[in-house]
């Protein structure tokens, strides 16, 4: 039978002229979408204090690790063909207490980079670095599919910052 | 300064449900919203067909890449097509290429795809302009819609 996960993501800003948290616009806006995914596996941990030393192959939960998603390891599920469609579904949560100033990066890199025990990923402070793909401030979070071609792995600007993770896989 | 508030729910049933059963064994239901400093927005929706094509060229946009959490924007996108079962695949491209490169292909042959969207997925994701994001689909005339708020 199958399982369906359903998220809805909203979208708001005010006009520009108001003067309570104006938006970027001169009108307000309201965007919702929502789904319903069907999924079958469900992967969810988090890093209290996430490794800001040279990030490093391994699952995170296992010790001074970055990987969050090693797209070969998961290649059983990957999407093979243009025509199978499966791969996974991405949740990242900064949860770092909102004081800090500190980021989180979220890199996305060829598997090859780093594929065992040992191997190191690009560092994704480095302004500019094409390797990160985005960053989290504090309670920032994303929300995205994923097709296991390549690694996903954090890094952070600073000690003690914390994320949370899920994947839930394409049925 | 501007702001803008996305709000995300992800719920699901218990896994014994008897309709639209969840994949736990427990109800989930996660959420999470911020209120977020931006300027600048673009918004367009494209047709994307099978010849790749670069959507946001990150060298080219705001100012480009530069500095983590100052430098890059939010971006919506939703595959807005009608119906049907085929995709959009959105890739990456490192910007200093400037190229748009082809979607379609097994993981192990091409790694610049990162994503699919079927008819009605969406995605909501950061980006740093420091890769350009690429769009690609499996047939023609399927139609994707972006939003992008620059971070102030």
């Amino acid at each position: 039978m199958p399982k369906y996960i359903n998220p809805t993501l909203t979208l708001t800003s005010n006009a520009t002229s108001v003067s309570r948290n104006p938006g970027p616009l001169s009108i307000a806006l309201a965007l919702q979408v929502a789904d319903s995914l069907s999924v079958d596996l469900v992967d969810h941990f988090t890093i209290s204090a996430i490794n800001n030393g040279t990030p490093t192959w391994g699952h995170p939960q296992e010790g001074s690790f970055n990987t969050l998603i090693d797209g070969s390891a998961l290649a059983a599920t990957a999407e093979a063909t243009s025509s199978t469609h499966t791969g996974c579904w991405v949740v990242i949560l900064n949860t770092t207490a909102v004081t800090s100033s500190e980021l989180v990066y979220i890199g996305y890199t060829d598997d090859n980079d780093a594929i065992s025990s040992g191997q190191t990923y690009t560092e994704l402070s480095t302004s500019n670095e094409n390797k990160r793909l985005f960053s989290l401030h504090a309670g920032e979070f994303a929300f995205f599919p994923f097709d296991y071609t390549g690694d996903l792995y954090c890094d952070a600007s600073a000690s003690s910052q914390s994320l949370e993770f899920w994947r839930f896989d394409r049925a | 300064m501007a702001k803008i508030k996305p709000s995300f729910t992800l719920t699901s049933n218990k896994s014994t449900a008897s309709s639209n059963a969840g994949p736990l064994r427990v109800a989930l239901s996660l959420s999470a919203s911020d209120l977020l400093d931006v300027d600048s927005v673009r918004s367009e929706i494209v047709t994307v067909g099978t010849s790749e094509a670069i959507l946001i060229d990150g060298s080219a946009t705001n100012g480009g890449p530069g500095t983590g959490g100052t430098a890059g924007g939010y971006i919506w996108m939703q595959n807005t097509t009608a119906s049907g079962t085929n995709v959009i695949y959105i890739g990456t491209n490192t910007s200093a290429n400037n190229a748009a490169v082809d979607l379609i292909g097994s993981p192990g042959a091409n790694v610049n795809r990162l994503f699919t969207l079927k008819v009605g997925e969406f995605a909501w994701i950061p980006f740093d302009y420091n890769m350009d994001i690429i769009v690609d689909a499996n047939a023609a005339d399927q139609q994707l819609e972006y939003w992008l708020f620059d971070r102030a």
